[in-house]
């Protein structure tokens, strides 16, 4: 025989691994819909094309990248452009998380993490590569 | 809280459907990956990069960058475009700096022609297999060799990893 408490676990467990399914299915075919993830991999792979063309440039260089990514995060680790929802701020949370890799050609690796960025300042000074939120004015 | 730590309650918790339930979430959830991954690539596809666009980016570093084949005064620290030193063309070493291995698609392999006495001169990165394929670049080139300018053309041949 179930006990009455037990259904009542049973229950809670369930309705809450169901909205979380259901939840995440609507995000995912929501993103997948209103075009946001074909948004977030053409900024990640246009991301990884400047940063390819600046270290294939010989000298120092300044760049902007003028989209308003508001509402994104944009990431760059291990040599890929990681972009993902601000909602998140963590892009194994999103599921419609996108990434795209590009190649250094030094030893110092970039690091940045871009949150809401309006202008993408890319900087190179002496083969060294930092990426700025130009509203940063730092 | 009540209810979790009602230990009468949790005797009969596993239930005698929970093999079909476990079942049904393996299944679900791993027709959902299929689906995202599926998605993901279609998605893929249709924001490609038009072709050769990011191989034409990518080869440019060869001849452009110090880290790469590029010509550096040492003196004056002035690095020289569209510049093949030979010092750095015949050392494979320069492509672990150059070209790293991880994450890429593409593989390059190099022929420096016209280089007098010294015939026909190659290069590949460490991921290049040797199969016959189409050139993909021809370029005149400055060849910088024990203090001596030479003209060159510089072959560049693009495979897909």
């Amino acid at each position: 025989m179930i006990k009455k408490g037990s259904i009542v676990i049973r229950a809670i467990i369930f309705v809450t691994i169901s909205a979380v399914i259901l939840g995440g299915l609507i995000y995912i075919g929501k993103s997948y819909g209103s075009g946001e993830v074909y948004r977030k991999l053409i900024i990640a792979k246009e991301i990884a094309l400047i940063l390819d063309a600046i270290y294939a440039y010989p000298y120092d260089s300044l760049v902007y990248y003028e989209k308003d990514l508001t509402g994104l995060i944009v990431e760059v680790s291990n040599n890929k452009v990681i972009v993902y929802n601000a909602q998140f701020n963590n892009r194994n949370l999103d599921p419609t998380s996108v990434d795209y890799s590009f190649i250094p050609t030094t030893i110092n690796k970039i690091n940045a993490k871009l949150e809401n960025p309006k202008k993408i300042k890319f900087q190179k000074f002496n083969d060294i590569i930092i990426l700025k939120n130009e509203i940063d004015k730092q | 809280m009540k209810l979790i730590s009602n230990k009468r309650a949790a005797e009969n918790w596993i239930p005698a459907d929970m093999p079909y339930i476990v079942l049904f979430a393996i299944i679900f959830g791993f027709s959902i990956g299929i689906l995202v991954i599926f998605m993901g690539s279609f998605a893929s596809r249709n924001t490609a990069i038009p072709k050769n666009v990011e191989e034409f980016i990518l080869m440019g570093r060869f001849y452009n960058s110090p880290n790469c084949f590029a010509y550096q005064d040492k003196n004056s620290g002035r690095v020289y475009s569209k510049s093949i030193d030979l010092e750095k063309f015949t050392n494979p070493g320069i492509m672990y700096r150059c070209f790293p291995l991880s994450n890429n698609k593409y593989s390059f392999k190099f022929e420096l022609d016209g280089m007098g006495g010294l015939g026909s001169i190659s290069a590949s990165t460490p991921n290049w297999v040797e199969r016959s394929g189409p050139i993909f670049e021809g370029k005149d080139v400055i060849v910088y060799s024990d203090n001596k300018i030479k003209m060159a053309k510089l072959s560049i041949y693009v495979q897909n990893v």
